[in-house]
């Protein structure tokens, strides 16, 4: 390229970059690179060194555990954190059981950001999520099953993942689903799966404060050793 | 309970009616799977001259030498089927339906009292002559295969009720082999000596699952009247249609195609305003001599616009020859879904107003999902310790 080529390039490209921001114009090479490391971040440092970043972009995660393992906070954390570096997300209610006033106020979740949905069945929640990954932004699926009975949920769930695996690889979404404690789940077609267990309740002035939780990681692709990391949930003082 | 409803000419009519009436009978449709032709459907008459469904078409016109053949059309016969479905939602939102050469829809009644079931059954049926010219036959059961089969051995224009506890009296001698079931299966039941349902249904159910597998499991449970399959909630697919009526017939193709554009171009303001695009065409062309010519073609990508619906339509046209002059032209838009994202939702969700989120995604999701809650959620700045009066949820609509 003779100089006054690279020139003109370099005036067009100072241009777009001062008229619609430096990420408007990149290399494909930063763009890929940029695109295949993304992680949500879990907000907990040992849990996301444990898992090499965070929860892994364009994939499915389970998180898995029964009432009070600290399951909902570590979701309502990772909504935070996605709303926090500019993702949107929808929250796939089976049980209708999302605290929106307790999400909002305590964990600085973005209201115009969120899109809540009371589905009826797990098959309306899928087939909603397949038209989700359509759209065109940059985003977070949660599906909150966590009082679902298992039995009844594990055929719909292990057709359904299959399904939507391929279709999330190539979107800009990612999905989390909130599953209640249960043995089959390791047969599902998850980048990352975690177990979460309540290890303690902690106290402050004979109160309850917060809670330590174990989390198990059960399956993680990008590093395959399953880990055991203890995190402590603290309840935010707007609860009380 | 569940009522299935059964319609046995349902091709048949469909393509009967579609034909001028001064066609002859016999009639007879005919499938092709590659490089096999075979029978789908064939009217009482041919079935009288020992045409069956599956037979292959030489044989068929060996049999019945008059009949006329007509290739089936299987997206069309989907689409009547759906739109039945559509008409019978008053009864119930969990429908479904399979097309074979008969039609069969089930629809879930829920919990009723049991009067009240058999009052719908015979509404249904009167509704469902009002919908289709042919018999249809009505079998209400707890479980859905059980309505299925109630419906099919009832007889024309009857209802066939299937009390809960006495699935065992319809069942006992239906052959274990008219079950879709593996080979493997069929041959154990074979060699066990089991004939008949009643056969499986009398061993003991752990034996039954040990010797036999999960296929004889779902049969033994059946027999006993345990059918866990449940409805699927129906949603109305989306699709738009529209149909020109030319007051002369027209042979010049120039007219043809000036309006096809008119067609194309009020097509596509539709979808913009529904925020959908479609990935089914279909052209259909009636000429003045009352034969009916119809094209259609599945797209790899949705299309919206107005230039590539005209393309579409044009590359359509020229796939039909017609002789006489037409008479109407009708364009059928089918599988509309959200269009795919475009690189200018990205820049527009990169620099462009972000807090619009909860309403694009309304304006996309609400048409499939009608019977899904989407919900906007409101903080209240006043903290109260009623948690009902700290945040507000509102329905979300397309604008």
């Amino acid at each position: 390229m003779d100089s006054l080529k690279a020139a003109r390039f370099e005036a067009v490209r100072q241009a777009i970059h001062h008229k619609w921001g430096q990420q408007a114009l990149q290399s494909v090479r930063a763009y890929q690179a940029g695109t295949q490391q993304r992680t949500i971040l879990t907000g907990f440092p040992d849990l996301d060194a444990a898992l090499g970043g965070g929860i892994p972009h364009q994939s499915i995660t389970l998180l898995e555990g029964n009432a009070t393992s600290g399951m909902t906070s570590l979701a309502y954390h990772l909504i935070a954190s996605a709303h926090a570096n500019g993702l949107v997300c929808v929250y796939l209610d089976l049980s209708q059981t999302f605290d929106a006033d307790y999400a909002i106020r305590c964990y600085s979740i973005q209201e115009d950001q969120l899109l809540l949905v009371y589905a009826d069945d797990l098959a309306d929640a899928l087939a909603l999520a397949r038209d989700v990954l359509l759209l065109p932004y940059r985003g977070l699926i949660v599906l909150d099953a966590a009082l679902a009975e298992p039995v009844p949920l594990f055929p719909a769930l292990q057709s359904g993942f299959s399904r939507l695996k391929l279709p999330l690889r190539q979107s800009r979404w990612t999905l989390l689903a909130l599953l209640p404690q249960a043995a089959q789940w390791v047969t599902l077609p998850a980048a990352l799966h975690l177990g979460l267990q309540r290890s303690d309740w902690q106290y402050q002035n004979s109160l309850i404060s917060g809670l330590w939780s174990t989390v198990h990681v059960r399956k993680n692709q990008r590093q395959p050793d399953t880990q055991t990391t203890v995190i402590s949930i603290v309840f935010p003082d707007d609860l009380a | 309970m569940i009522v299935a409803a059964f319609i046995p000419d349902f091709v048949i009519g469909l393509e009967r009616s579609a034909l001028p009436k001064s066609q002859p009978s016999p009639l007879l449709v005919y499938e092709v799977k590659g490089r096999r032709q075979t029978v789908l459907a064939a009217c009482p008459v041919a079935r009288q001259g020992g045409v069956m469904t599956g037979m292959t078409r030489t044989r068929a016109r060996a049999l019945c030498p008059e009949a006329l053949e007509v290739e089936a059309r299987p997206r069309y016969y989907q689409r009547r089927a759906d739109d039945l479905c559509a008409n019978l939602l008053p009864f119930s939102d969990r429908i479904e339906h399979e097309v074979t050469a008969g039609l069969t829809i089930w629809l879930d009644l829920g919990k009723q009292p049991p009067a009240d079931y058999s009052r719908v059954a015979q509404t249904l049926l009167t509704h469902c002559h009002q919908l289709t010219p042919g018999p249809v036959q009505i079998g209400l059961a707890v479980g859905r295969l059980t309505a299925r089969i109630a419906a099919m051995t009832t007889a024309s224009n009857t209802v066939r009720t299937v009390a809960p506890g006495h699935e065992t009296a319809l069942l006992a001698t239906m052959p274990v082999q008219q079950f879709q079931t593996g080979k493997r299966f069929q041959e154990q039941c074979g060699q066990l000596g089991i004939r008949t349902l009643a056969d499986l249904g009398g061993l003991p159910y752990n034996a039954v699952k040990t010797r036999l597998g999960d296929e004889g499991a779902q049969l033994h449970r059946l027999y006993q009247g345990v059918d866990r399959h449940t409805l699927q909630r129906f949603a109305i697919p989306l699709r738009e249609e529209i149909t020109h009526q030319f007051d002369i017939p027209i042979e010049e193709k120039t007219i043809i195609h000036n309006v096809l554009g008119r067609l194309a171009q009020r097509l596509h303001t539709r979808l913009i305003r529904s925020g959908l695009a479609c990935s089914d065409i279909s052209l259909t062309m009636t000429t003045d001599n009352e034969v009916v010519h119809t094209e259609s073609r599945t797209l790899r990508t949705p299309i919206q616009g107005g230039k590539a619906l005209r393309e579409e339509l044009e590359r359509l046209v020229s796939l039909i020859e017609v002789d006489n002059g037409i008479g109407s032209v009708s364009v059928l838009l089918d599988q509309l879904t959200p269009p795919v994202p475009q690189q200018l939702d990205f820049f527009d969700q990169l620099f462009g107003d972000s807090r619009t989120f909860v309403d694009a995604a309304a304006q996309r999701l609400c048409a499939r999902h009608q019977h899904t809650q989407l919900l906007r959620v409101t903080v209240l700045p006043e903290h109260s310790l009623v948690i009902e009066r700290n945040s507000i949820l509102t329905p979300v609509i397309a604008a």
